[in-house]
């Protein structure tokens, strides 16, 4: 029978955590210095001390700071106030090759699990409780596995991930549409299509297995719709007869 | 589903992939490396869709796996009765039936509501692998006779990063009846002058032999005594066989009557009248079985009288005290009660316990329906002051437009003419204002919110009492029904909730005058079936009744005519000191005039003590001219008394039988 463990910020899973993403913090910004200049010192210090500090805005931030340094020197609208040379040369954060890019997607994703776990297990998983004066729980561990799991996961949706934009750019075009608007739209359609599909699937499995209560509370509701305004009105003469009488 | 730092994320990654799309369709056929922010947004979408997946079915999948189990145990090992004034452990474990894991969860037991102080862990957190057991282990301590529930747990789940998060309830429902403390015959009884009663004259105690177990004498065996009772020492000694003789037992048979009506039951679970009427009649219960006396029960309420003939085995003691644990759990109610709190207890009750009935997707609520088509004042049994405004404006608005026309086509010269106009155009204008008034305030009050927690919670009670597919409108519209079955469900399930102790008009809602005729059907019924002089013990609220009395009086009158003994154990009023005899004979002290100055809470409390004082003496002198005693709850030691009552029948009738 396992018993409640509360975790403790010094655990040896959350050590390891910390260092898996120091790690990823210091590849991403080796990574955003070479390709994008100084501004890539950023978002890796901001993620290095939203780690030590477990800070629970740092990954927003740090995912804030790369898209503004690849987002200003491409951008559709002209920022004059971002215009620093010395931090922003004339070139975007990200790499271009697919080999660097994958290595700052697979570091950012791990930073950002690595981080959100890291304060999952310091602050607690659960959102707060307003009615209840108790402390929130604290995450348990199911360790080291867990650990190892969370680099494979990240590391197969990153590699997914680009298997999945270089299949769409295979796809073929009609219509002459732009190769990289063409792939836009598949992509879209497959993550709408597939979060549709997941969603009709999941909510289907639901329903099956419903309870007999749950189904006979559905099957109440269903009918109560359905003939509310008959149903409303001869209960309310009722009600003014009882009251009355 | 989603947690605010799941929201958080997920706005950003929206925000990501729009900001990487811009750069794509900017890119036009060549990427260049404009692709890199929307491939990073995508990596990040992909990873979070597939979180919320898996989160997914392990919520809706791997919850309804959960199977709890609960096993309670003493010092000596597990039991399945609970006793008063005892601490019980409690054990829970949770398993993980089937192949889905769960990464965090968070359990908490919910203890019983009318359990005292709870020690030890009541909750678990951590992972739970398939087939994974999760366990906990608290004491419980039962105060009072009556019930303990237990609910079920409550199971939380959240992934690894606390982006979301899903909330279930595990119900497992027991209710375990805590009997009354056990008692020996000899703790209960008086230690001095137990036999302090002169039988009547010309009545003397003669031993006579008869079937008991105490030892009599012993005689000459003669041909035909049973085998069995041969003294064999004796008659060795005497070379002649000796039989013993054994006293003639007297038992007495007493019954009890108990009052279960909402009177005896208001307050605080444990401690109101009923608890210490059920405490009372389970010691004298178990005394007298000690006693080999037989023993009756009758539980009366305002309608109906559940009854139990006299007898004495133990498995018939056991289920006297079951019943009177499972009275002394009884909650008031009545139908005048306001459905605004209890909505709200209830609520906040089920939305713990039945949060998977209370869900969106299964019990809808349409948000517009409170705007368009609320609850009318004329079916409230009391209007809300917005809907008694509109009432009152409108009408003085249309008094004012009929005042208007009825000027404006009656008069007859320009004068009246204009002043029609004047008062039919204030008449439209306090219309606009009563309505100006009522929709705003209408927006403001809560009573939106309450509504569509109505709707949910009948829906839900129309299901688990089993109702006809109408009740759910039935209940939205109809106070009183539904104020009922609100507080069938909370008494059920062990929740507190507060009732109304007077209706508008300023009448006391709980006096019940009806029990008394109940009452004295029961102990005319258990005269008709008597054998023997017996014993009548009528526990119940009786003050301020003196004009409903006359059928109890009838019945105490047959009763005593018969030779019966009746004595009536009567609680007196929470939160008043006892009333005591001698003061009631030095002449109605409490009811001299107050000193002046005296604060109003002083001077209420001294009122409500001196018209119980007055109560409490009508009723001793109703009953007190046909000879029956009458005892306070509260004070002294009315089961000692009964039981000694109960010596002295037995030596009388043992004296008369002789």
């Amino acid at each position: 029978m396992s018993k409640s463990r509360p975790t403790s910020e010094a655990s040896p899973l959350a050590t390891a955590y910390l260092l898996v993403g120091l790690a990823s913090v210091a590849i991403l910004g080796l990574l955003l210095i070479e390709n994008g200049g100084r501004w890539g010192l950023v978002p890796a210090m901001i993620g290095a001390a939203g780690l030590a500090f477990h800070w629970r805005s740092a990954p927003l931030i740090v995912l804030a700071g790369i898209a503004l340094g690849q987002f200003a020197p491409f951008g559709p609208i002209e920022l004059s106030w971002f215009s620093v040379p010395e931090m922003f040369p004339n070139r975007a954060a990200l790499p271009s090759t697919v080999a660097s890019n994958l290595a700052v997607c697979t570091a950012t994703l791990v930073y950002v699990i690595v981080q959100y776990r890291l304060i999952g297990l310091s602050a607690g998983l659960f959102p707060p409780e307003r009615k209840r004066d108790e402390n929130p729980p604290r995450s348990g561990t199911a360790g080291s596995a867990e650990l190892g799991t969370v680099l494979f996961t990240a590391a197969a949706v990153s590699v997914g991930t680009f298997l999945l934009w270089r299949l769409a750019g295979a796809v073929h075009r009609p219509w002459g549409i732009l190769s990289m608007q063409w792939r836009l739209g598949v992509v879209a359609w497959l993550l709408v299509g597939g979060l549709a599909v997941a969603a009709a699937v999941l909510g289907h499995l639901g329903w099956r297995r419903l309870s007999r209560d749950e189904a006979a509370v559905y099957l109440q509701d269903g009918l109560w719709h359905e003939t509310r305004g008959e149903q409303r009105r001869i209960n309310r003469w009722r009600a003014w007869r009882l009251r009355r009488h | 589903m989603l947690t605010s730092r799941g929201w958080w994320l997920l706005l950003f990654i929206i925000a990501l992939l729009a900001m990487g799309g811009v750069l794509v369709l900017q890119a036009g056929g060549f990427a260049g490396g404009r692709d890199s922010l929307f491939l990073l947004g995508l990596v990040l979408a992909l990873w979070f869709a597939w979180e919320w997946a898996a989160f997914t079915i392990r919520a809706r999948l791997a919850v309804r796996n959960l199977d709890l189990r609960r096993d309670l145990r003493d010092d000596r090992g597990p039991v399945k009765t609970l006793w008063a004034g005892q601490t019980f452990t409690v054990r829970g474990e949770v398993r993980l039936r089937g192949k889905l894991s769960i990464p965090h969860v968070h359990i908490n037991d919910r203890p019983p509501a009318c359990a005292g102080p709870v020690e030890g862990s009541l909750q678990f957190a951590g992972p739970l692998p398939a087939g994974g057991l999760a366990g906990w282990e608290f004491r419980v301590h039962c105060p009072a006779p009556g019930a303990l529930r237990f609910e079920g747990a409550r199971v939380r789940l959240a992934d690894l990063q606390g982006f979301f998060y899903f909330e279930a309830f595990v119900r497992r429902p027991a209710v375990l009846a805590v009997l009354p403390k056990l008692v020996d015959a000899e703790a209960r009884q008086r230690a001095t002058k137990r036999f302090n009663l002169l039988p009547p004259p010309g009545i003397h105690r003669l031993r006579r032999p008869g079937s008991g177990s105490e030892l009599l004498d012993l005689r000459d065996y003669r041909p035909g005594d049973p085998p069995k009772r041969i003294a064999w020492k004796a008659s060795a000694r005497r070379d002649k066989l000796i039989t013993r003789e054994l006293e003639s037992e007297v038992p007495i048979r007493c019954t009890l009557f108990v009052d279960a009506s909402d009177a005896v039951r208001l307050g605080p679970p444990g401690e109101n009248a009923l608890a210490g009427l059920t405490t009372i009649a389970a010691t004298v219960a178990q005394a007298a079985a000690g006693n080999r006396d037989l023993v009756g029960l009758a539980v009366c309420d305002r309608r109906t009288c559940d009854y139990v003939a006299p007898a004495r085995s133990p498995s018939h003691t056991v289920g006297l005290l079951r019943r009177l644990a499972k009275t002394a759990n009884l909650a008031p109610a009545t139908e005048a009660a306001a459905v605004g709190p209890l909505v709200e207890r209830a609520y906040a009750f089920a939305s713990e316990v039945y949060v998977d009935l209370l869900r969106p997707a299964l019990n809808r609520f349409p948000a517009w329906l409170p705007y368009f088509s609320p609850q009318p004042g004329w079916t409230m049994r009391r209007p809300p002051a917005r809907e008694v405004w509109l009432r009152i404006v409108r009408t003085l608005a249309w008094a004012l437009v009929t005042a208007g026309i009825v000027i404006g086509l009656l008069g007859d010269d320009p004068a009246s003419g204009s002043l029609a106009g004047g008062v039919v155009t204030l008449g439209a204008l306090t219309l606009i204002l009563a309505y100006a008034v009522w929709l705003p305030w209408g927006l403001l009050r809560g009573h939106r919110r309450r509504y569509g927690w109505r709707k949910k919670l009948a829906a839900v009670l129309a299901v688990l009492y089993r109702h006809p597919p109408g009740a759910l409108a039935l209940f939205l519209e109809d106070d009183a029904c539904f104020a009922g079955e609100l507080q069938r469900f909370l008494a059920e399930h062990q929740v507190p909730y507060d009732v109304p102790l007077y209706d508008g008009r300023g009448r006391y809602l709980f006096a019940r005058p009806a029990k008394v005729g109940v009452i004295a059907k029961a102990l005319l019924r258990a005269i008709s079936r008597g054998h023997d002089n017996e014993l009548y013990v009528v526990m119940a609220d009786l003050l301020e009744m003196d004009e409903h009395l006359a059928p109890l009086l009838k019945a105490v009158r047959v009763a005593r005519s018969r030779h019966h003994t009746v004595m009536l154990v009567c609680p007196c009023p929470t939160g008043l000191p006892a009333p005591s005899g001698a003061r009631a004979d030095a002449g109605d002290t409490s009811e001299r005039l107050p000193p002046a100055g005296l604060p109003v809470a002083d001077l209420v409390r001294r009122m409500a003590h001196a018209r119980a004082d007055r109560a409490w003496r009508n009723v001793r002198r109703a009953f007190g001219r046909m000879g029956v005693p009458v005892l306070n709850a509260k004070a002294g030691d009315p089961a000692r008394l009964i039981l000694h009552r109960m010596e002295q029948m037995r030596a009388v009738q043992g004296a008369s039988r002789g």
